[in-house]
């Protein structure tokens, strides 16, 4: 589900495969693979941190929200998870309310945890079993609690309706409650979870997505707690939250620094600042004036800001540029007149300039090459190059294909993309060298409601669509299903992520059998085959992976960005003094 | 952002034109009776073309307003024969951090007078002149279309009164009231789809959307010249002429057209030259608001809507296309300002 920047987005990435989990489980020790950007001086506590954010806001509520910056931000200010990821650029899983990363059995369809005895409600009561499994139950009030990750409405061991949807209506309702208590269990301070298929990355859906977030009952408004968090962290909310404005997080005195391993906390306050548009905030970081000093953004500098943070003394000291979750890819439409023919998505895949794309968004800094859809920080990333044709893109080898298929030239096609001033840019420098291949291309920006538009049918005849997928967690499995098994996504009313109609009965068959596998290298390594076996058969065209560009004030320390972890910058470590 | 030719300055008032007639008139007929030399007749045209030819500022915007037109409808052919390369990408010119060109005032050099776009480093000149062509068209068109609805209106609402003319008024009152630009952005998804069927063209080509801009835009344009035309034809049908041709037999069409339209040449010609430049302006507006032509054909207001990101890194490619629009809407403002005040003696310039 997860989809560019602004609107409904998360993005959690790892290159942490489960192995390398496994491999630290017992480690829980501070800064495990931490990388300051930063200068090195020693940080201290006191003084705030300012953050400063387009908004308005998506929600606090970790069971509400699905947009990575803000679930990063909520498992490092105030909500513990069961597993984390470790601060820094190599961050690995970790536990965190939990005392290891959860034990698999019954071939990944029973998880057990047992949730520590330290951890305290900003009120001072313990965080218990129940805790967990209450939070996890509201994702199930589909009627009140929405827009966040709802994976465990698949999984969890809980019959359905005959309208599709889980016989269990939430914990309001208390419809079906007994199903929940069944595959939902506490024996004292241990959480057993039955699933119905397996789902040997669970603990780093925990990590990721915040899935079974602890929630006290008794502090629940359903709903109306979406600004209302309740911290079981370092920091608590003082006051209100305004989506538009933002609001101040101060120290939660019965957090106890010892019992966290992950968890510094530095500043003595978090002053979140929403509503101020990008080039406004880059402005004041490049300035650098006053409380600035101290403030970070999780927005990414616009392509136009770049060069004005070059040309102005010592900013590149305080910039960090690093790989973001997402990949900008192309999918032809295996239904349409001209791409349903195999030969035509070779000679298209083959004539796509990459180069130019990169360019006119801004370049190298902004994005790199890729022929995978699977991000290249993940372990699902293969290198390899379907076609043999350079980033620049291989006209000449494209129109001999065209030739020698005997396809009228030039091949009129339409390619749908999202509209933006950059982007028009980007895919008219591809246009150049798709036209040069033998196709006639026609641009069609879409600006409204981007990619509920292309998913419906009235888009059937186009002939491509633009789209950009980050993964929900680390693992090829939120890459591919979810964006090419034609089973899950197609009805006649939406293709869903399946843009290009793509349903290949092979890659079905390799699906299938790649969520089978035990061992997560060999399932990663399936989930790299599939997204070659995919490409080769043109049915997708991944273009690059994005890059994120953060600038953050003078007197910011430990200014780290969690690659692994959503991309943005991490406050495990962050201090200001 | 121009709410499209709502700008337009207020009619100067039926007795404007008539009384430059009247005048030009009275010279002729004392001519004619004197039988003497002594005073030159002149048709009003010469009057008009000696007071224009006074005025510089309008000569100088009248020689602009033609350069641009003659651009821009070249602008076609010069990009066939490749003078002009507005689509053609020269990403060796834009390599650095943000793709910005390279070189002094956004690279501009010997064959790049303007320099070049940041991002893909497409020649800015050639994007600005084939830019103007697709403004100017969908200008030209949208105003064209706004006479010739508003005339006929104008004139029927204004000879035939009563109820007729009550019911074209009010209609008139509703269209202006509309917020144009609002329209503009929601119907574009329904009507462009609408006319590309109609045309039998796919919606993302071309000509379907200049169709809709310029009937959208030329159909909020039409109430200014109807109401006008109405007011003109409100003191003229009471004319002697009017009364003659009415007596004699004439057919309705024949007083509409042969004997009120020739009187009417006037007013059109200045309210054309305003209300153009607000279309110019108003399509514009569109390009930015991301309404207008698929990319890679350029267009004023998509040029602009790139440029602001860059007014900062890049000030050259921001100040370009900026002043190429003003001075086009400054041009025929200026043009239709002369132009009024040669046909209405009573606007006391000079």
């Amino acid at each position: 589900m997860m989809r560019t920047m602004k609107g409904a987005t998360t993005v959690a990435l790892g290159a942490v495969v489960a192995l390398t989990a496994a491999a630290c489980s017992g480690s829980s020790s501070t800064g495990s693979g931490a990388t300051t950007t930063a200068s090195a001086a020693a940080a201290a506590k006191g003084g705030t941190l300012y953050i400063l954010n387009l908004g308005p806001h998506n929600g606090l509520d970790v069971q509400q929200s699905y947009v990575g910056a803000d679930l990063q931000t909520a498992n490092r200010v105030y909500m513990r998870y069961l597993t984390s990821y470790s601060p820094g650029a190599n961050a690995k899983l970790v536990p965190d309310l939990a005392t290891d990363l959860g034990t698999m059995s019954d071939g990944g369809k029973t998880w057990k945890f047992t949730i520590v005895d330290n951890a305290k409600w900003q009120d001072g009561s313990k965080v218990t079993c129940e805790d967990v499994k209450y939070g996890g139950s509201r994702t199930f009030a589909t009627d009140l609690i929405s827009n966040g990750p709802t994976y465990t409405l698949q999984f969890l061991d809980i019959p359905t309706d005959a309208d599709g949807t889980s016989s269990y209506k939430g914990p309001y309702k208390g419809t079906g409650q007994d199903l929940y208590d069944k595959a939902v269990s506490c024996s004292g301070q241990t959480l057993t979870l039955k699933f119905k298929t397996p789902w040997a990355d669970f603990n780093q859906a925990t990590a990721a997505l915040g899935i079974f977030a602890p929630f006290p009952k008794a502090q629940d408004k359903a709903d109306k707690s979406l600004f209302a968090p309740f911290s079981n962290g370092p920091y608590m909310l003082e006051g209100t939250f305004d989506p538009a404005k933002g609001g101040t997080w101060v120290r939660n005195p019965n957090w106890d620094a010892a019992t966290d391993p992950i968890r510094k906390a530095y500043p003595d306050k978090i002053v979140d600042v929403e509503g101020i548009a990008g080039e406004t905030v880059y402005q004041r970081l490049l300035a650098d004036g006053g409380d600035d000093k101290t403030a970070i953004t999780f927005g990414s500098a616009p392509p136009s800001v770049l060069p004005t943070i070059a040309s102005t003394p010592g900013a590149d000291k305080r910039m960090a540029n690093v790989p973001a979750p997402y990949v900008d890819y192309i999918q032809p439409n295996m239904t349409s007149a001209a791409m349903s023919n195999p030969k035509v998505r070779q000679a298209f895949a083959m004539s796509t300039n990459r180069d130019a794309y990169i360019t006119a968004n801004g370049g190298p800094s902004v994005m790199v090459p890729t022929y995978a859809i699977c991000n290249k920080v993940l372990a699902c990333y293969k290198d390899y190059n379907p076609f043999g044709a350079p980033t620049a893109g291989d006209p000449e080898g494209a129109k001999k294909v065209l030739t020698e298929a005997g396809v009228a030239m030039p091949v009129n096609i339409t390619v749908v993309y999202r509209k933006t001033p950059t982007r028009d840019k980007a895919f008219s420098a591809l246009k150049e060298t798709w036209d040069k291949a033998g196709f006639n291309v026609t641009l069609e920006g879409v600006t409204d409601k981007y990619y509920r538009t292309i998913s419906s049918p009235a888009m059937k005849a186009k002939d491509a669509f633009f789209a950009s997928w980050g993964a929900d967690w680390p693992s090829g499995s939120t890459d591919i299903p979810p964006l090419f098994d034609g089973r899950i996504n197609l009805t006649p009313t939406s293709t869903n992520q399946d843009y290009g109609y793509y349903n290949s009965e092979a890659v079905n068959k390799a699906i299938d059998a790649a969520y089978l596998i035990a061992d997560p290298v060999a399932r990663e390594k399936a989930w790299a085959d599939i997204d070659e076996m995919i490409s080769k058969d043109g049915g997708v065209i991944p273009l690059v992976n994005q890059k994120f560009t953060f600038l953050y004030g003078s007197s910011v320390k430990n200014f780290e960005v969690n690659t692994q972890f959503g991309g943005y910058a991490d406050l495990a470590n962050i201090a200001v003094k | 952002m121009t709410n499209a030719p709502g700008q337009v300055e207020p009619p100067s008032g039926p007795s404007g034109v008539g009384a430059a007639v009247a005048e030009v008139d009275t010279t002729v007929d004392s001519a004619a009776v004197d039988g003497a030399v002594a005073i030159k007749g002149r048709s009003p045209w010469e009057i008009v073309r000696r007071r224009l030819r006074q005025d510089r500022v309008t000569m100088v915007a009248f020689g602009a307003s033609v350069f641009f037109v003659v651009l821009a409808a070249i602008a076609p052919l010069l990009a066939k024969v490749g003078i002009l390369n507005p689509d053609q990408t020269h990403p060796e010119l834009v390599q650095g951090l943000g793709s910005m060109p390279e070189g002094f005032m956004g690279g501009v050099s010997a064959s790049h007078w303007l320099g070049v776009e940041p991002g893909t480093g497409r020649d800015l000149l050639s994007r600005i002149i084939t830019g103007m062509t697709t403004s100017l068209t969908v200008a030209l068109l949208a105003t064209i279309f706004s006479v010739v609805v508003g005339t006929i209106i104008g004139i029927i609402s204004g000879f035939a009164g009563g109820r007729i003319d009550w019911l074209l008024s009010r209609f008139m009152d509703l269209v202006l009231s509309f917020p144009s630009t609002l329209m503009l952005l929601s119907l574009q998804a329904v009507l462009v789809d609408r006319i590309a069927s109609l045309m039998g063209q796919p919606s993302s080509a071309p000509p379907p959307k200049i169709a809709f801009m310029v009937l959208v835009l030329g159909f909020f344009g039409f109430p200014f010249f109807a109401r006008i035309i109405r007011g003109q034809v409100l003191s003229l049908r009471e004319r002697e002429f009017v009364e003659a041709a009415r007596s004699l037999g004439a057919r309705r069409g024949r007083i509409y057209f042969k004997e009120l339209l020739p009187h009417l040449w006037a007013p059109l010609l200045v309210y054309t030259t305003l209300v153009l430049p607000a279309n110019i302006s108003a399509e514009a507006a569109l390009g930015f608001l991301g309404v207008g032509l698929n990319p890679p054909t350029a267009s004023l207001g998509a040029i602009l809507n790139d440029t602001v990101a860059y007014a900062l890194p890049d000030p050259a490619y921001f100040f370009f296309p900026g002043v190429t629009v003003f001075l086009l809407v400054l041009s025929f403002n200026l043009l239709g300002d002369g132009l009024r005040d040669a046909l209405d003696p009573k606007a006391g310039r000079q």
